[in-house]
Order: structure tokens, then sequence, then C-alpha cells
């Protein structure tokens, strides 16, 4: 039986040393907006977010509870909402932001509200690079090192 | 983006809730909120070494309010929906990084 050859950092498989992707790669922290819109505008923002620059989101169908809520007198279909989660780059935050502006102002029927959360950690070197959708930026050394 | 500092309340809590999360949430201030439906999964022999049945199916109800009310309106929610009553709901919040909405003349 061929021994097994254990994967650690002294010893990989491919013979070459191991270093962490953050020690070589300049780091472009992410986050993650939560935007709440009307019933059927969920692949509307979607394609607006990747215009702006997001590779990835995901839609979900809620419910709203407004301050205007009249169960019953209105539709049912009035609080049906849909709730779009995107990963956005930070460095994309206020062009994504502006887009949602114009979004939301264009009409009442287009109103929605969008909110963003810093994330502090993403598991995978290539789940971190799909949703920064950043190819590779080396780190450039310092001076004093050469 | 805005001046105002925001917070993000999530509320996890037993399918058929969210209208009590919600009552105790505008008792303080809130304006609204979002819910969505989801599946929970705990620890299934925690859950037979204690006998109580956990309903899989939660919903979660998101909240943004000031940051000056969290605090009342956490402790509102807990008081109605906490893990000690039926509804069973964990609650925390996020802080908002930005918050984006159209024109104030479209709230009403």
């Amino acid at each position: 039986m061929a021994r097994k050859t254990k994967k650690t950092a002294e010893n990989p498989v491919n013979n070459k040393e191991f270093t962490p992707f953050d020690k070589e790669n300049v780091i472009r922290p992410l986050k993650l907006f939560i935007t709440i819109v009307t019933h059927g505008q969920g692949d509307g923002i979607v394609k607006l977010m990747e215009k702006a620059g997001a590779t990835f989101s995901f839609i979900t169908n809620g419910e709203g509870t407004g301050r205007n809520y009249l169960p019953n007198l209105l539709s049912g279909a009035d609080t049906k909402k849909q709730i779009v989660f995107t990963f956005v780059r930070e460095d994309n935050t206020e062009a994504v932001c502006e887009a949602l502006k114009n979004r939301f102002s264009l009409s009442r029927a287009a109103n929605g509200i969008s909110l963003s959360v810093k994330l502090t950690s993403v598991a995978g070197v290539s789940v971190y690079r799909f949703l920064t959708n950043v190819r590779k930026v080396k780190k450039v050394q310092s001076d004093d090192e050469y | 983006m805005t001046s105002i500092k925001r917070e993000l309340i999530c509320c996890v809590i037993n399918n058929g809730y969210s209208d009590l999360v919600m009552e105790a949430a505008k008792k303080k201030g809130a304006q609204g909120g979002t819910i969505f439906h989801g599946r929970g999964t705990g620890a299934a022999d925690a859950e037979k070494f204690f006998g109580i049945k956990v309903s899989p199916e939660k919903e979660v109800v998101l909240i943004v309010v000031e940051s000056e009310i969290k605090d009342e309106v956490i402790s509102s929610i807990y008081d109605e929906a906490g893990l000690d009553t039926k509804g069973q709901g964990i609650i925390f919040s996020l802080p908002l990084e930005d918050f984006v909405t159209g024109k104030k003349a479209w709230k009403n």
C-alpha cells in the first residue's frame, strides 16, 4: 500500500511552500447588501447590482409589515416582498448606493429599502475571489525589503 | 451614507409568532419589518433529552431601528417572544453601514 503523504504546511503534495493568500494578495473587504422590494422586482435589483459590479446575489420571498398596513382592505399582494441578498466589494458601495437610490426614486411602485452589513470573514480563497471578482492583485513590497 | 445610526434587528422565531414580534417592536417605536420563512436545524439529541419539540418551521423578522431605541425594542421583543416563551425566539442585532431608500414623499 502506498504511504499517504500528509498535506501540511511543511509538506504539501505539490512540494511548494505554502503561503497564506492574504500574505501575497491585497484583501478587499466585502459588504452584504439586504434589499427589500415589492414582489416581482427582485430580478431587476439583481441586474442593477450586477451592472454596478456585484457578482453574486440571491432572492427570497417575504412579507412586509409596514406602518400603513391595512389587512383585508388592500389586496394581499400589496404586502408581498422580495428580499435580495447581494455581496458587494467595499470600493463598489458608492456606485451601488447611487444606483439603488436612483431606482427607488423612480416612482412609488419602485420604492424599497436597502441596508448593508460589513462581513468579517469568508471561508475559501476561491469563494472570496468569486465574490469580489478580483482576478489577482499582488501586494506591493516595501522598498526596504529589497 | 446617512448621518443617523441605524441597526438591523434579526429575530428567528417559530412559525406564526411574527405578529407578536412586530407588535412588541412597534410598541417601542419601530416603523415596520419584513418577514420571511426558513427552516431551523437544531440538535436532535438535545431535543429528545429535554423532551421538547422544536418545530423546524421558522420565521425570520428583519427590523431596522435607530440605535437609540434598539435596546428597548430588543428587550420588548424578548419579553414577548424570547426563548422562555412559545415563540422561542433568538434575537440579535447588527450595525448597518449604509441605508438607502427612495424619496420621503413615497412613504405616505
